[in-house]
């Protein structure tokens, strides 16, 4: 009998071991390259593989219209240096909503075509070494361009079947999913950034605010697509002169804030410019506010559990938004692990 | 907002280097192609440069390969003039060279109709046509043509992608063919020389080329800028030659938004002559304009008057004093600078003299600009804005004297055409502010009439005043309003007023409406109507808010009373007109004063109080005091400043007066009732105007509630009246 509960003990704590490995690691890890203009270094290398970084979700244009009703590429990628071969590179195409609603129709039939030609164009050219697997697209449609831009998408999947294709899903667009539809692919992930007002004194905060984003996901939440899950890591300065929105100030974050002298914490995460000082370029005036917005570890840990409901069963990812150069100094593996897991 | 023009001291190609923008559409902001003026100045200015650009930019290949073949003809095919001007002198060699470069153009810039297809380089033919552009630039007789086969051999190297070859091709054969006049192909080579560099992973020799494109080639300043490497210049600065050092700190001061006039005494100390050295000090002007203007002429004058808010009284001291000591370092400048920029920098010192509100000061050194004996006329118009400022500043009086002084210059700029430009529309308003600052309304007007009717998107620059209507209506008295109507409407204006009102195009009968109107809000009836009778008749019709909002009664009561009717049952259309109302106003007026029987007293007081109430924001007739604006919807919406109106307007007091009499004189129970409902109701409705500060203790709901029989009445007609 002791026997028995031992055994019975010691399978019970393997499963429960193993099991909570397993949920560590099935993780997908993946990153955004949103800049058109980057150069991919060893260093940039040394971040994906040490941390086991599997996917990289890359910009590699935009989709615009010319002001004549044809459409057009711009912004495309320009990157240098060479991305490690154990990594998936999945193209990401932006397309600006007015397109669904300019183009006239035999036009929007020709545009899956042309869209794909030049993403296997730039994928020849700048990642020879890798196999296209999955393709994004990033569109904040509206109620107006739904029909268009749905049925963009099936026609690009039926010339590629073969590849995934993936959707960007905001926040309203899971609430309101029975008016703003549920695009036909194959998978989407959800922007889970950009919640709040920028230019509103008052704000907590522009970039991850959780209250905004129980608004649109409840425990009751379901979608019909699998969702992978893309967090904020990305960090700036909102510039108020006398309440009123001045300017984005880029080069802000955890590391540096404290360094900086010029500037006095008043409340949460608002702070005054004590004496005139010439910080990014910009001259900022005595008496000026600086609200810094930094995606705290605990909102992020809160933000996963919030959206919880909406993981994927198959295959849970966690895409970071976004990595450039810049802030990959900032990002310790430690910090990293704890972005990549409980989720 | 600014008033010096940056390029007084510089040129259109580092506009983007300016720190306030420019953007209004300006002509004088177009950047002109350097590479077609050296071409203009080729051809002795003969040719004309709009055809020397669409030569070069515009013709297609085989338009050039008709000119090159027909030649020896003596005719062009193409009307052209520069394509006339090669032919007429039998030029083959220049007729070659432009078809060699389209060639090259072609080839570098593989275009198809499809926006989505890539069409990639074809880097064998731009191979083949290295050695053939080196060959011609050795053998060409024209050193104008070898520099320039030159630089198409380094462009195609680029391309090709040989960088050591591009770079020893620059070193060997490229330089020694500069002659000793200064050649924007110098430049232009150099920034492919940077380019390879760092591409060849050669930083340091890159990036040192890169700061001397900065410093020396506006046509590649921004591109230079872009890739620039800040750090490496911070970390490097001592094992800088002293040239380098020089150009890092106008670099450095190019991207100094803040005060940089330490940085400018280092640059001033290498070479108070560099071109960009003045550009630097015109543009620290314009950083000072707008801390200080635009602090001034936006609105942060009271904050600053009233010390509410600490730091920005604090700054605009520290900014007032850094102009003291900006003023005193130009004046060094100046002294020091040879003659050919120093005239150039004694119009900038006036214009600080302006800033810091010296305008004897300003005026004098206008003239010392004036006289320097390199003056040259491209700076006239700016000194001529310094000067308008700089009188209006010394002007004891706004009197016709002053005007005319200011008018000769401000018609002249209208001669030059800078009267669509921002920084006229700027003068206008700092010429504006300056009348309105001496309560001088009307002509205030007038600067205001020039720079919003030319262009009404211009309304948020003028507290979104759609028009002078909108400014008179919120500041001008009855008196101004008629001085405006005679200087508008003057048979007999003066070269600055027709000027100034020359897109002005609305009528005399909106601007007595007017008028009328500020009297009626003072209750002046007989003065006002004596106004509205100038309003031509069919006015009143015509406008469409009027016709909207206009169309009630305004002795009826929302509810409807047959008391009101009783004694007015006259057609609503005609209360269009607010003559007509003003005057039905004088006669119930009238008969209430003389009425000595109680009932019919107390019905008149109830079309009065109705009347006032229908008048006041919460009524259906508030446009007879108050001027809307549409919103984006259509709908009539308040504006703003109306509560300034009058105080029953906001607060229904004289409707509640007259009210309260009607109650009071009331006979009749169930009358009184009523009254007193009403009372409750408009102290209610009153108490709701936005941002009222002080509501009003309501009074009559408290009588009615105490009062059970009617209150108990008025509960089963109107159960919201628990509400009260």
């Amino acid at each position: 009998m002791a026997n028995l509960t031992t055994k019975l003990a010691l399978i019970l704590f393997t499963s429960s071991f193993l099991f909570s490995c397993s949920d560590k690691e099935n993780i997908e890890r993946a990153v955004y390259i949103w800049k058109a203009k980057q150069s991919f270094e060893q260093h940039d290398a040394k971040f994906i593989t040490s941390n086991k970084i599997s996917k990289i979700y890359i910009r590699f244009f935009d989709t615009s219209t010319d002001g004549k009703g044809n459409s057009k590429p711009k912004s495309e990628l320009k990157l240098k240096g060479e991305t490690p071969t154990n990594v998936e590179i999945i193209p990401t195409i932006f397309i600006e909503n007015n397109v669904f609603l300019q183009l006239k129709k035999k036009d929007l039939n020709k545009l899956p075509k042309q869209i794909l030609s030049k993403i296997f164009y730039i994928f020849k050219q700048r990642f020879p070494k890798h196999k296209l697997q999955e393709i994004q697209f990033d569109c904040d449609w509206t109620l107006a361009t739904r029909v268009n831009y749905f049925s963009f998408l099936k026609q690009f999947k039926q010339k590629n079947p073969e590849v995934e294709i993936s959707a960007t899903i905001r926040l309203h667009q899971i609430k309101y999913q029975q008016k703003t539809g549920v695009p036909p692919v194959d998978k989407g992930v959800l922007m889970y950034y950009n919640m709040g007002d920028i230019k509103e004194i008052d704000e907590p905060n522009s970039i991850l605010n959780n209250e905004i984003g129980q608004l649109y996901i409840s425990d009751k939440t379901r979608y019909p697509v699998e969702l992978s899950l893309a967090l904020p890591v990305y960090s700036w300065g909102i510039w108020f002169k006398n309440s009123k929105f001045k300017s984005l100030i880029y080069d802000i974050n955890e590391q540096n804030i404290h360094e900086l002298s010029f500037l006095t914490p008043i409340k949460n995460n608002n702070y005054q410019v004590n004496k005139d000082t010439v910080f990014a370029e910009k001259y900022l005036r005595n008496g000026d506010v600086l609200r810094v917005e930094i995606p705290k570890m605990k909102a992020l840990e809160e933000a996963k559990k919030i959206c919880k409901n909406l993981k994927s069963n198959k295959k849970p990812q966690i895409i970071i938004f976004s990595y450039d150069n810049k802030n990959s100094n900032y990002f310790s593996s430690e910090k990293l692990e704890k972005i990549y897991s409980n989720y | 907002m600014w008033i010096f023009n940056p390029l007084s001291v510089s040129s259109p190609e580092v506009s983007d280097f300016f720190y306030t923008t420019q953007l209004f559409g300006d002509k004088l902001f177009a950047v002109p192609d350097e590479n077609i003026q050296a071409w203009y100045e080729y051809f002795d200015r003969k040719v004309n440069k709009a055809h020397i650009a669409n030569y070069i930019y515009k013709l297609p290949l085989k338009d050039l390969k008709a000119i090159q073949r027909d030649i020896k003809t003596g005719e062009s095919p193409i009307l052209n003039s520069l394509a006339l001007h090669l032919a007429v002198t039998k030029n083959q060699t220049f007729a070659d060279y432009f078809v060699f470069a389209k060639e090259v153009e072609i080839l570098l810039n593989p275009k198809s109709d499809d926006y989505w297809i890539n069409v990639p380089l074809d880097i064998p033919e731009i191979k083949k046509l290295i050695p053939v552009a080196i060959k011609k630039a050795k053998k060409s007789k024209s050193n104008f043509l070898k520099i320039r086969y030159a630089y198409q051999a380094i462009v195609l190297l680029r391309y090709a992608g040989n960088y050591k070859k591009l770079i020893k091709y620059y070193n060997k054969q490229f330089l020694k063919l500069n002659n000793k006049k200064p050649n924007i192909l110098n430049f232009w080579a150099l920034a492919y020389v940077a380019y390879a560099q760092i591409e060849l992973g050669k930083k340091e020799e890159g990036q040192k080329n890169l700061l001397k494109l900065f410093c020396n080639s506006n046509a590649k300043k921004r591109w230079a800028d872009l890739l620039i490497d800040k750090k490496y210049f911070e970390n490097n600065y001592n094992s800088l030659s002293a040239k380098s050092k020089f150009y890092w700190t106008i670099f450095k001061a190019y991207h100094n938004s803040g005060k940089a006039l330490i940085g400018l005494k280092k640059t001033a100390n290498y070479d108070a002559n560099h071109p960009d050295f003045q550009v630097l000090l015109g543009r620290e002007i314009n950083k000072l304009e707008d801390w200080l203007l635009t602090r001034e002429h936006f609105g942060e004058t009271a904050i600053i008057l009233n010390k509410k808010k600490k730091q920005v009284s604090e700054n605009y001291n520290s900014d007032f004093e850094y102009l003291g000591k900006f003023i005193k370092f130009v004046k060094i400048i100046a002294e020091k600078q040879n003659v050919k920029n120093s005239f150039r920098t004694y119009a900038l010192l006036a214009h600080l003299y302006l800033l810091q509100k010296e305008p004897k000061m300003a005026l004098k050194y206008l003239r010392k600009a004036k006289q320097m004996p390199s003056y040259q006329p491209d700076l006239e118009p700016q000194i001529r804005y310094t000067r308008i400022l700089a009188n209006t500043l010394a002007a004891k009086q706004f009197d016709a004297k002053f005007e005319q002084k200011i008018g000769l210059d401000i018609l002249w700029l209208e001669k030059q055409n800078q009267d669509n430009t921002r920084l006229f529309s700027n003068l206008m308003l700092v010429l504006h502010k300056a009348y309105d600052r001496k309560k001088m309304y009307a002509k205030a007007a007038m600067f205001l009439c020039n720079d919003l009717c030319g262009n009404r998107n211009r309304y948020n620059r003028w507290q979104d005043f759609s028009s002078p209507h909108f400014y008179l209506d919120k500041y001008a008295s009855t008196v101004e309003v008629l001085n405006f109507i005679n200087l508008a409407f003057s048979e007999n204006k003066s070269a600055l007023e027709s000027f100034l009102f020359k897109n002005f195009k609305e009528t005399k009968d909106r601007y007595y409406d007017l008028a009328g109107t500020i009297e009626l809000r003072k209750d002046n009836l007989k003065k006002a109507l004596s106004l509205f009778e100038k309003v031509n008749l069919h006015y009143w019709k015509s406008k469409k808010s009027y016709q909207t909002y206009l169309k009630n009664n305004p002795f009826i009561f929302q509810t409807e009373s047959p008391q009101a009717r009783k004694y007015d049952n006259t057609k609503p259309e005609l209360f269009i007109s607010k003559a007509f109302f003003t005057k039905k106003l004088i006669e119930f007026k009238a008969q209430y004063k003389q009425e000595k029987y109680a009932k019919r007293k107390s019905e008149l007081a109830y079309l009065l109080a109705t009347a006032y109430y229908n008048m006041s924001y919460s009524g259906t007739n508030w446009h007879y005091l108050a001027y809307g604006k549409a919103s984006s919807g259509g709908e009539l919406l308040h504006t703003g400043h109306n509560s300034f109106i009058n105080k029953n307007y906001s607060t229904c007091s004289k409707s509640i007066q007259y009210f309260e009499q009607a109650y009071k004189l009331a006979t009749d129970i169930n009358q009184k009732a009523e009254f007193l409902f009403t009372l409750a109701s408009v102290q209610n409705t009153a108490n709701n105007f936005p941002n009222l500060k002080t509501k009003q203790p309501n009074t009559f709901a408290k009588s009615l509630r105490a009062d059970n029989d009617a209150y108990s009445f008025y509960l089963e007609v109107c159960p919201g009246l628990k509400y009260f």
